[in-house]
């Protein structure tokens, strides 16, 4: 009101004696004052006026609109014609269109033209004042720490939420010359976080701006480990060349890294216990067609992720082309929502090996009990399945073992019997034919009773062999030497139409009965011969070392001979190969042969401590291996130590 | 006459037949149808040579054998048998290992018999 009334004097022209003080007030008021007459030419600007409106140019007959084209388009411009027409004051509001500052101007008209008073909006000074408020409240309340620090990086402000984060006072902070506010600060693996690192620290260094630093420090208050997220941004002066000071904004994210590692725990363990059970685990999503597998599918599939995309079509080309349709129509199945698991399938490795997968699954339903996906496990069975048919082989081999043992005892105890019985019947038909006449009626009749009685003692005898009751001679033998005795034999009783082939190394030498050992060699030929019949074929009979790992029942036997005798017969159905080593088991016609034969190689074989192995394929013929622990003598046996020769 | 042979078996059959074949080539025999009876022929006969059978009711061979070289060590004993075995070990080889100067095995040929016989009263002195 003050500069108003001292305005009003100067333009009141009663009171002249006032006018030059109110010159010198006009002059050293803050408010710009200027004087224009009915032309806009100005008549009159104070020192404020020619400083902020005129730039310090001398304004003193120069036209206003010549001088400040903008204002013509501008609201005061107006204001200022209006009140030159019609001679009332007024007063606006406004942008200033020279200094751009919001300012209120009051229009005085004068006899011969206008007096204005420019002043700054007080509105500016509230509007900042407000503007001041909200950022102060929002500095306050924000659940964001913020820190600002000096060029050396020292604290200047720090905001409620940054001291409760850090559990550190601004006093503290204050206190600290550095960006790591006297924390401990390390980074996501533990490792201690050197000052020259330290977001606040590179960007008042490096003058750009840090993002998303993750750091993790003791909060001293609490005691508890606190994850934050941290941007550092560095702040420059008004022209933006000089790096004046920097700020830290950081956020608590430790719920979500504890979250993130409670995650990464998880995931490594389902992992583990995969890899523990080694069971893979398949996700298929129906509605994106998505495949995931877990990293233990891929190593059951032997595939890598790097290489391998899993899809239905990429799956099938992993399966036995027989198995595809199980896997194939599975699927199908699952995705009407009929699950028809478990599955078996097999599985052609790209490193060339075949494996059996188990793959169980379930269907993956939405709350409203729609099929959307498939949970499905995989596990690797082909072991198991191994260990199933050895277990199932070992169990036929101990049932036929323990077969053979029991008739073996049975047949043994029938031979000793008949034994007695035939003292008399052989003993006594001698001596009868002994007393008899050459021409007695009974001569012949006595001599049938002899010779039956004959032939039902090599029978016995050969019951005998198998039941083991006769204990092998037991002398060194060279295997390769009667082998090739036996097989002179040999070709003399095989038809001509069958080719012998021998294939005879030089071996180690057993211990046993050569004799017993030259009637498996003949009994086998004999066999082969059979199989083959009148038909053109081949018997094969080879004799070499094997030196597999092969343990006699404990008894530190580690290398065997072996006995091979192979022919390309009948071969023989599998009831017959169940059967072929029990005493009276013939394949042939009642009355040819005995059903002994072979009795008779196992009888001798198992006494040598030995076994035999056959192989044979109906319409293929027949392989017999005989294995006889090689002869280590005292002194080889002290020294080898249980070392196999 | 030749010595006496005495025969120690169960089986009827099987001493009639050693009987015949050895009362045929000279020599005087006794017959005793197991252990406990063979010795008590034993000591009331003397015999030159015993054939004994090994698998018997009452007493067996094997301590037939062990009792009668007990009494006599210079004895001559004949071991015979249809081929059973006592568990793992043949009968026949363990009667040589207690004492039997021969074995033979049932059904033999009667020379084969009266030869050992006949070696056996031989090598006696």
């Amino acid at each position: 009101m003050t500069r108003k009334a001292a305005a009003r004097i100067e333009i009141a022209p009663s009171r002249p004696a006032a006018v030059f003080d109110a010159r010198a007030v006009l002059e050293n008021t803050s408010d710009s004052v200027c004087v224009l007459d009915r032309n806009w030419t100005w008549t009159y600007a104070n020192h404020r006026a020619r400083q902020d409106i005129a730039g310090g140019r001398d304004v003193l007959g120069q036209n206003l609109w010549a001088m400040f084209p903008q204002l013509e388009q501008s609201g005061i411009g107006l204001a200022l014609r209006v009140a030159m027409s019609n001679g009332h004051p007024l007063e606006t509001e406004g942008v200033h269109p020279v200094t751009g500052e919001w300012f209120s101007a009051e229009i005085h008209p004068l006899s011969g033209g206008l007096s204005v008073f420019f002043r700054k909006s007080r509105k500016e000074e509230i509007a900042l004042a407000a503007r001041e408020r909200r950022f102060h409240a929002m500095f306050s309340t924000m659940t964001q720490g913020i820190v600002f620090h000096d060029r050396d990086g020292a604290i200047i402000e720090a905001n409620p939420a940054a001291e409760q984060i850090l559990g550190i006072s601004k006093a503290e902070m204050r206190a600290v010359k550095s960006g790591a506010l006297g924390l401990k600060l390390t980074d996501e693996n533990g490792a201690l976080i050197e000052r020259e690192k330290i977001p606040a620290e590179v960007a008042l260094r490096s003058g750009q701006t840090v993002r998303n630093t993750i750091v993790t420090f003791l909060n001293r208050t609490t005691g508890e480990r606190r994850w934050l997220s941290v941007d550092a941004i560095p702040q420059f002066d008004s022209n933006g060349a000089v790096l004046s000071h920097a700020y830290t904004l950081f956020r608590d994210v430790t719920a979500h890294k504890q979250a993130e590692h409670a995650l990464e725990h998880s995931q490594a363990h389902l992992a583990l216990a995969q890899r523990v059970a080694a069971v893979g685990s398949t996700v298929i999503d129906f509605q994106s067609g998505e495949w995931e597998w877990s990293d233990e599918t891929y190593r059951i599939f032997g595939v890598s992720k790097k290489d391998f995309c899993p899809s239905l079509e990429a799956i099938l080309g992993l399966i036995h082309e027989k198995d595809r349709s199980v896997f194939r129509d599975a699927m199908e199945a699952a995705s009407r929502g009929v699950v028809p698991y478990p599955i078996e399938f097999r599985v052609h490795k790209p490193n060339g090996t075949d494996r059996i997968i188990y793959h169980e699954a379930d269907a993956i339903r939405d709350r409203f009990g729609a099929v959307t996906g498939i949970i499905a496990t995989n596990s690797d069975i082909t072991d198991l399945r191994a260990a199933e048919r050895e277990r199932e082989a070992l169990q036929n081999q101990l049932y036929h073992a323990q077969r053979l043992d029991s008739l073996g005892t049975l047949a043994g105890g029938i031979a000793h019997d008949l034994n007695n019985t035939l003292v008399p019947i052989l003993g006594l038909s001698e001596a009868m034919l002994k007393g008899a006449d050459a021409d007695s009626p009974q001569r012949p009749l006595l001599e049938v009773i002899h010779q039956a009685g004959a032939r039902a003692r090599d029978l016995v005898r050969q019951i005998l062999t198998f039941s083991r009751r006769e204990n092998p001679d037991n002398r060194v033998v060279m295997i390769s030497g009667f082998v090739r005795e036996s097989m002179r034999l040999a070709r003399a009783s095989v038809p001509t139409t069958i080719t012998i082939e021998e294939r005879i190394g030089d071996v180690a030498p057993i211990m046993g009965d050569a004799s017993q050992l030259h009637q498996v060699v003949l009994n086998l030929i004999a066999n082969a011969a059979q199989a083959i019949g009148e038909n053109i074929g081949r018997i094969t009979v080879e004799v070499a070392d094997d030196h597999r790992n092969c343990t006699d029942e404990g008894k530190g036997r580690s290398s065997f001979v072996r006995i091979s005798v192979e022919d390309t017969g009948s071969g023989m159905d599998e009831l017959t190969q169940k059967r072929m080593f029990e005493p009276f088991y013939t394949t042939r016609k009642v009355g040819v042969g005995t059903g002994l034969g072979l009795s008779v190689v196992h009888g001798i074989v198992a006494a040598h401590g030995g076994h035999i192995e056959v192989k044979s394929r109906l319409g293929h013929g027949s392989r017999f291996d005989v294995f006889l622990p090689i002869y280590v003598s005292e002194g080889e046996a002290t020294n080898a130590n249980g070392d196999p020769r | 006459m030749k010595g006496l042979v005495l025969i120690v078996d169960d089986d009827d059959g099987v001493r009639i037949t050693i009987e015949h074949v050895l009362t045929a080539a000279g020599y005087k025999v006794a017959s005793a149808i197991d252990g406990a009876q063979a010795l008590l022929l034993f000591e009331k006969l003397n015999p030159e040579v015993v054939i004994t059978d090994l698998i018997m009711p009452v007493q067996d061979g094997i301590e037939t054998i062990a009792q009668l070289k007990e009494r006599r060590p210079n004895l001559k004993i004949i071991a015979m048998s249809g081929g059973a075995r006592i568990g793992n070990d043949n009968v026949l080889q363990k009667a040589k290992d207690l004492g039997a100067d021969h074995i033979i095995a049932k059904p033999f040929e009667s020379a084969e018999l009266t030869e050992l016989v006949q070696r056996s009263i031989g090598a006696h002195p």
